[in-house]
């Protein structure tokens, strides 16, 4: 039994030996590793640095092309996070029993791809200082709101899976490893909450597991395709379709697959866990990357086809740049090398190998992210009016250094998560058994009354205003004018007579009629409008114009522009025009509506959906807490 | 460019005092007093209320007002009974690019990130192309508002869609959702960041770093019955702006009939098919003023 001891530790059983080995060991290859992610990461804080000093013109994002790598980053990474109900929940409540070492790292890579899709969408945004206005100020009619929500709610249920599935091995950690440091020993010790294996403590955690993979897939499906809606809800070209969702889920089962195998691959070879990630498990899962990618394959042509068949405006200029233009050479890469060629290849036995297999996965994996890359920048370079007046680096769009920098490190971030996550839990589960009692469990299925002919005289008097002027125009007389109103049936005439100083009518006099508006003088009547020799002139007011509450308007008469008179304005107001209610009323529930005016529907629905989601988390939670409490089993059997 | 802006001020003077009621009468220049059978004293000004009530304001007033910026939250309110419109005659306009710098000018914008936009276009091949002035077309289904996560962009009463910068937190969402492109962000410090003006949505000044802006009608403007920037800075009358419920709307030397503008010149909204119900009207571009004259410094994008 000298093979079973393992810098001084003791194990009881080849398995416990090889799964545990990781956990206490400390080789020069992992620091090395953890030093090479560590200076991506400083390198990523330096560029994150530049663009909080700097603001978000570090970036080579400008007008037009507003969302970068940073955005496509975030869908790869969200895409990714999808792999961990992937296997902890359609593959283990189908029964695929072969799949079951896969499922503690298709849950690490889940916890970081989430953690990791979450911090780049802060360093996407302007002002990441107002981060939490998403909640101050909160929004339900946003899809940005929904995805907030929805990626907390996935980040919580994902920690929560992989707590569950390693907590046993936690105990066993901590009750059984003797060679780690003490802050190790404690952190196993929290972290193990009281879990003694007993048959009841057991029971509750296969509840707990069940309800966790039953529940996780309605909402890993929910987080890509509220994703996808931050486009599908917008006109953008290639954005502005109905097959989004689906065709986002799918790419993520097919990354996330991808991913699996590549973290197999390393997991096996430096971990030495070859005796159970078996070539059965590469050739299964070659298997299953080649389903996925036949249902991503489906939905690209679906994707694609309609668009390019019917090449409508700015949706037949993307399709062309992304077929034959500039985009041409990224495009048929990710769809070949990134998506036929794999399936080709995979369907061949002889690739579904280890080593082969990793390099295919590699490039579906880096086809993925281009593909997020395609799917974010060329839309929004082809906007319904034509980019002009610009400055010319409006119309590019090259990622800066930073911005590399901070999507690599956003990466080195990822695989340092995962690493530490192996480092401290277990990668496949110690005990073959102790997921078995879940097994048998798995049963859970889911106008104006027109009076009488009216005659109103106004008679406005005027007083004769001494004139100031310097210039001297002694030869300018002063005019008055007397204004009538007639309503007969449907019309309205305005009788203006223009008498001078001495009470003659005056003839040959152009005056001009005018009803106030906001922004100036709206003229009625003729162009112009001459008195007759009696004085007379009769100018026809609109019948439909708009006036205040009770129909008022303004009506203007000027005389202007006389070389015998001097100017004139007459303003008096009539109710003539047609009342239109100031009706402020309250802002109808809607859309675009505030937060406390969002539609009934929405509100119910995406309250009831997150009411649902965290009762369950914190169901999940009080369970937990039950089995900590060694004597709560004991008193409290109803539960 | 000293004359321009004195000439544009004469007029914008010119009209304010032909908006504000009684006082009307005579032009800038002083000629003759400003006489009116409602006016008593010669530095009160008679102004309509919004509910038809004639109310004598002195001038120091009007003034005080125009020196008030509205708060963010008092933005949130449009102003009462008021529903902005702009029609955009196609058929004047030779891109002489004022309204753009009177635009910049008020918004304190460098030109490299303008709201308003004059866009050489043309239909299809064998039509002629035109010059289109594109501002903010504030939709009465607003994509932008729709999708703000936290209400920083909204929609009021008065129809006109505002940014509260002060608010904003950077998502771009907006200009995603934007079919018109109408909107621009501060991707760096803007020039004015650290000048002493205490910030209004209804000013959009100042510009904050990692926020957005656009076109916002000069709210700031239409408080004082003035009419926006770009409309007044116009040399050819391009653009007509008014209140829909009024049914009128005037460049500044010219008020028209809304319903009757657009019904005589077959006024259409662009791109009447996405459903946003723009409040900006645009009138075909048949019988020019001018004739067209593609000048280098508009270069074409993709």
């Amino acid at each position: 039994m000298k093979d079973l001891k393992v810098k001084g530790q003791q194990f009881d059983t080849r398995r416990e030996r090889d799964v545990l080995r990781y956990l206490i060991s400390n080789s020069r290859g992992d620091k090395l590793w953890i030093g090479v992610l560590l200076f991506f990461v400083v390198l990523g804080l330096i560029g994150y640095y530049r663009q909080l000093k700097f603001g978000l013109i570090v970036t080579a994002m400008r007008d037009y092309t507003s969302w970068g790598i940073y955005i496509s980053n975030f869908v790869f990474f969200v895409a990714a996070s999808l792999v961990g109900s992937l296997f902890s929940s359609i593959l283990r409540l189908n029964k695929n029993e072969w799949a079951r070492p896969l499922i503690r790292v298709s849950e690490m890579i889940a916890v970081a791809a989430i953690i990791c899709a979450a911090a780049i969408i802060i360093v996407d945004m302007g002002r990441p200082d107002r981060f939490l206005y998403v909640i101050k100020y909160l929004r339900i009619q946003s899809p940005i709101i929904w995805d907030v929500i929805i990626i907390s709610t996935y980040l919580a249920i994902s920690l929560l899976m992989l707590y569950v599935s390693v907590l046993p091995d936690l105990a066993f950690c901590r009750d059984r490893l003797t060679v780690i440091p003490r802050w190790k020993k404690r952190f196993y010790r929290l972290l193990a909450i009281n879990w003694e294996n007993n048959p009841k403590q057991r029971e509750i955690l296969a509840k707990i597991s069940l309800i966790l993979a039953v529940s996780v897939l309605p909402v890993a499906f929910a987080i890509h395709t509220i994703t996808s809606w931050l486009f599908a809800t917008t006109w953008r070209p290639g954005w502005d379709s109905t097959n989004l969702g689906p065709y986002f889920v799918s790419g993520a089962f097919m990354t996330g697959a991808a991913m699996i195998i590549v973290a197999m691959f390393f997991i096996r070879k430096h971990l030495n866990l070859k005796a159970y990630l078996t070539d059965i498990h590469f050739d299964r899962m070659g298997k299953l990357l080649v389903l996925l990618s036949l249902v991503y394959l489906y939905f690209n042509i679906n994707e694609y086809l309609g668009p390019s068949f019917k090449m409508v405006g700015v949706e037949g200029e993307h399709i062309t740049e992304l077929f034959v233009g500039k985009y041409a050479p990224m495009y048929w890469f990710v769809q070949v090398g990134g998506l036929i060629l794999p399936i080709v290849l995979l369907i061949i036995k002889k690739f579904r190998k280890p080593l082969p297999m990793m390099v295919i996965s590699m490039f579906v994996i880096v086809g993925a992210w281009l593909k997020r890359y395609l799917i974010v920048i060329p839309s929004l370079q082809h906007p319904y009016l034509p980019i002009q007046g610009v400055d010319e680096s409006y119309l590019h769009y090259y990622p800066t250094w930073e911005e590399w920098a901070i999507t690599i490190s956003s990466v080195a971030w990822f695989l340092l998560i995962v690493t530490v996550l192996m480092k401290i839990f277990p990668v496949i589960p110690i005990h073959k058994e102790s997921t078995k009692g879940q097994q048998r469990k798995n049963k859970l299925g889911r106008k104006k009354n027109v009076n009488p002919a009216l005659m109103i005289l106004c008679f406005f008097s005027l007083s004769s205003i001494p004139n100031f002027s310097a210039y001297g125009q002694e030869a300018m007389q002063d005019a008055h004018i007397e204004l009538a109103f007639e309503e007969i049936d449907d019309t309205q005439k305005i009788v203006a007579t223009v008498y001078d100083s001495v009470n003659m009518p005056v003839e040959e006099v152009d005056l001009y009629f005018y009803v106030k508006r906001t922004f100036g003088l709206l003229p009625i009547g003729d162009v112009f409008n001459t008195t007759d020799e009696s004085g007379i002139v009769e100018v026809e007011f609109p019948v439909d114009l708009p006036g205040g509450e009770d129909g008022q308007v303004m009506i203007v008469v000027k005389l202007m522009e006389s070389d015998i008179y001097n100017d004139l304005t007459l303003e008096t107001t009539k109710n003539w025009g047609v009342p239109t209610s100031l009706d402020v009323s309250e802002e109808q529930r809607s859309l675009w509506a505030a937060a406390a005016n969002a539609p009934i529907p929405l509100v119910i629905i995406t309250s009831s959906i997150i009411l649902a989601m965290w009762f369950m988390i914190f169901y999940i939670i009080y369970m937990l807490i039950k089995i900590s409490r060694k004597n709560g089993l004991k008193i409290d059997d109803t539960l | 460019m000293e004359n321009k802006t004195s000439k544009t001020d004469s007029r914008r003077d010119f009209l304010r005092k032909l908006t504000s009621g009684g006082a009307v009468a005579a032009s800038g220049m002083a000629l003759y007093s400003l006489t009116s059978c409602k006016n008593k004293s010669e530095d009160k000004a008679t102004l309509l209320t919004t509910d038809g009530k004639l109310v004598q304001v002195s001038d120091s007033e009007i003034q005080a007002l125009e020196e008030r910026s509205v708060s963010p939250a008092e933005a949130r309110q449009g102003i009462p009974g008021k529903k902005f419109v702009m029609v955009v005659d196609l058929g004047k306009c030779k891109n002489a690019k004022k309204c753009i710098e009177a635009c910049d000018k008020h918004h304190n914008l460098t030109p490299d990130r303008p709201y308003i936009k004059v866009l050489k276009m043309q239909d299809n091949e064998k039509s002629s192309p035109y010059w289109m002035p594109k501002k903010c077309f504030q939709c009465d289904n607003p994509p932008c508002v729709k999708v703000c996560p936290v209400g920083a962009t909204y929609k009021r009463t008065d129809g006109i869609v505002l940014i509260d910068n002060e608010r904003c937190i950077g998502c771009r969402f907006c200009m995603a959702a934007c079919p018109y492109s109408a909107r621009v962000f501060n991707w760096g410090t803007p020039p004015d960041e650290d000048a002493d003006i205490t910030y209004s949505p209804e000013t959009s000044v100042p510009s904050e770093v990692g926020t957005v802006g656009k076109c916002d009608f000069c709210p700031d403007m239409l408080r004082m019955n003035k009419l926006p920037h770009c409309v007044t800075s116009c040399p050819n009358g391009v653009i007509y702006f008014g209140d829909e419920i009024d049914d009128t709307v005037s460049n500044g030397e010219q008020t028209v009939r809304l319903s009757s503008l657009l019904k005589d010149k077959a006024g259409y909204r662009y791109m009447e098919e996405l459903g946003t119900e723009p409040r900006v009207y645009y009138l075909p571009p048949v019988d020019r003023l001018f004739p067209f004259e593609n000048d280098s410094d508009n270069f074409e994008g993709t």
